[in-house]
């Protein structure tokens, strides 16, 4: 009879235990991961494509004749700056990160030169009237000495989506154009298009 | 004996407590007296339970747009739409809840409507903040929901305000055609509704201008027959400016849980319990803006109110249906509780089994009770602006400052207001 009643106290504390252990087993934990790893969550917009695009539009623009021959024609080389890439798309988007690596890659590449973009040039401004009024004479940087841009790149993100059950089709297509200031020339168009397919399940 | 008190217990244990309405009244006061971040403090120091998470979530992102806060606001949104997303399947666990104990033990997944609104507001964030791109991104957004609401046996099919709201972003994006496919389907939704809202007169005048701009002729002929305006005034654009304001108006209707007792064969009687939607108390019956010497009435173009009871009478049928399933097996397990352990845990199952028997009373209540809007088109310039507001018997109630507003050339400039008046429950 004892025994039994051992034998039920046993089994009652293990369920204890079973659901005590369920209940405090919510702990963060954190894996690092290599950038270029895909880890597709939502379907939405993320990291792998903002790279993907970069990664695409990186090459190209390096590629393609436009350079070599702004290069040969004027004996130096070409000066950019960002415009607006506007997000046309379904999703809020941050267009700034593939334009970052794009500018990265075409500074560092050492043939093309960027200037601030209209955004960042306020700024500046700023400190050099700043600096007109407080650095020393001999290292102050006096205003009408910027540098004119050739080139301004522009771009926009369009997408279209549909959707029937359980089912989505994501289609997003990146456009950059490289137009000639002077001109109003288009010397280089660049495209990226990324197409999803996402399943949900009926149950969670 | 021993299994069926389980059973009691764990049906008491499972059920929420308080309903959700009622919990919500110190921040309904707050809102009252004005103070949107103190009513934003009180949210964020009472977490909801994970199952009304959602509700959370637009309750602080809606509180923080009333701060001023429109980035956070935002933020909150997308969380809102992440969860709604995430919440699309079913729960078996939560089925199995609803079924048996009672609906608020399903995780809050939104009403249609509201979840339509929340692409309305997080657009109106952006608008505040200027971005106008990011605006239009909503009003994609809210195209895709509503085709796929349209898709659903909810009924619930066209959201008139989000489509303007829509037409009035791609307008003043310069986008004139996807204005016009909007502004249509915002007319077509106003004009056929059930909750007695007319076809604002500046969606007639939007009509008319774009049709004729686009050159629709056939369409403007059509409008012009319709609408019987005096064409000059909505066409005489050229070089103006134009001011939109927005005025909320109180808040959304709160539900209340409704007992009703219903007889089974066995003659026991059962209760079921009903949310019934409560409005909340309008001040305003008209209102006018001001922009230097020029007026112009406000319209309602939204009325929350009205399509918050619209769609419970919708959900009604199915609801009853699930009620009286589970009343049904709640008299069947309180049966086989007496049979088993006799009269008294019969009696206990059964009042068990009627105290976790309440409403789900659980919307959106931070959203307003209607939306009125107005539209001045100026020549360019700096003007002093105000709103005035009347009574129900027509008096001036009250007149709000809007500070001195610039006019340019081409653009729209977007205001809002919010008029929680002070309103004291009789319970």
């Amino acid at each position: 009879m004892k025994h039994e009643w051992a034998q039920k106290m046993i089994r009652v504390s293990l369920a204890g235990c079973l659901l005590f252990g369920l209940a405090a087993c919510k702990t963060t934990t954190v894996a690092r991961v290599d950038t270029d790893s895909v880890q597709d969550l939502s379907g939405n917009w993320n990291d792998t494509d903002s790279r993907l695009v970069s990664s695409r539009m990186v090459t190209d623009v390096l590629d393609k004749k436009w350079l070599t021959t702004y290069q040969v024609q004027h004996g130096k080389n070409p000066v950019v700056i960002v415009g607006a890439v506007r997000n046309l798309s379904h999703e809020h988007i941050n267009t700034r990160t593939f334009i970052a690596d794009l500018e990265r890659e075409l500074i560092n590449s050492g043939e093309v030169e960027f200037v601030a973009s209209s955004k960042e040039r306020g700024e500046i401004r700023n400190e050099r009237a700043d600096q007109s009024e407080n650095a020393s004479t001999g290292t102050q940087n006096i205003a009408g000495e910027e540098l004119g841009a050739d080139f301004m790149l522009q771009g926009q993100i369009n997408t279209i989506f549909d959707e029937a059950k359980d089912t989505k089709v994501k289609y997003y297509q990146i456009d950059l154009t490289l137009i000639d200031l002077k001109d109003n020339r288009k010397v280089w168009v660049g495209q990226k298009k990324i197409k999803k397919i996402l399943e949900t399940g009926m149950f969670r | 004996m021993s299994k069926l008190l389980c059973v009691g217990l764990l049906l008491v244990l499972l059920s929420g407590c308080a309903s959700y309405s009622s919990s919500f009244q110190k921040i309904e006061l707050l809102l009252e007296q004005q103070k949107p971040k103190e009513a934003l403090l009180e949210l964020e120091q009472h977490p909801r339970s994970n199952k009304d998470k959602l509700l959370y979530l637009l309750d602080k992102a809606m509180l923080q747009r009333m701060s001023g806060l429109y980035l956070e606001s935002n933020a909150s949104f997308e969380e809102a739409k992440a969860l709604i997303d995430k919440l699309q399947g079913t729960s078996l666990v939560e089925q199995a809840g609803a079924l048996t104990i009672n609906d608020s033990t399903m995780s809050y997944e939104g009403d249609d409507f509201e979840q339509v609104s929340i692409h309305i507001y997080e657009a109106l964030n952006y608008i505040a903040l200027g971005q106008l791109d990011e605006a239009r991104v909503e009003a994609l957004q809210v195209d895709v929901r509503l085709k796929k609401l349209a898709e659903g046996e909810s009924g619930y099919v066209e959201d008139a305000f989000s489509r303007y709201l829509a037409g009035l972003i791609y307008e003043a994006e310069g986008e004139y055609d996807d204005a016009m496919i909007a502004y249509r389907k915002a007319y077509k939704a106003y004009k056929n509704n059930k909750l007695n809202m007319g076809v604002p007169i500046f969606l007639q005048q939007d009509l008319l201008r774009l049709s004729k701009k686009l050159g629709l002729a056939d369409e403007h002929e059509t409008f012009q027959k319709a609408f019987a305006l005096d064409e000059s005034a909505s066409l005489s654009q050229k070089g103006k400016g134009e001011v939109v304001l927005l005025l909320f108006d109180s808040l959304a209707p709160i539900k209340r849980s409704v007992s009703l007792l219903v007889y089974t064969d066995t003659g026991i009687p059962k209760r079921i319990s009903m949310p019934e939607y409560q409005s909340r108390p309008s001040y305003i019956s008209r209102a006018r803006l001001t922009v230097g010497t020029h007026s112009m009435d406000a319209e309602l173009v939204d009325d929350f109110d009205a399509i918050a009871r619209a769609s419970l009478e919708s959900h009604k049928p199915a609801m009853i249906a699930r009620l009286l399933a589970r009343a049904i097996l709640k008299a069947n397990i309180s049966k086989n509780a007496q049979k088993q352990g006799g009269e008294l845990a019969g009696f206990l199952v059964d009042a068990v089994a009627m105290a976790t028997e309440t409403a789900d009373t659980r919307s959106w209540l931070t959203l307003p009770k209607s939306i009125y809007l107005s539209r001045l088109m100026l020549e360019p310039g700096v003007y002093p602006a105000s709103l005035t507001l009347f009574g129900k018997q027509g008096e001036v109630m009250m007149v709000m400052d809007l500070g001195q507003v610039e006019i340019n050339k081409g653009k729209k400039l977007f205001m809002e207001k919010s008029f929680i008046a002070p309103y004291r429950k009789s319970n």
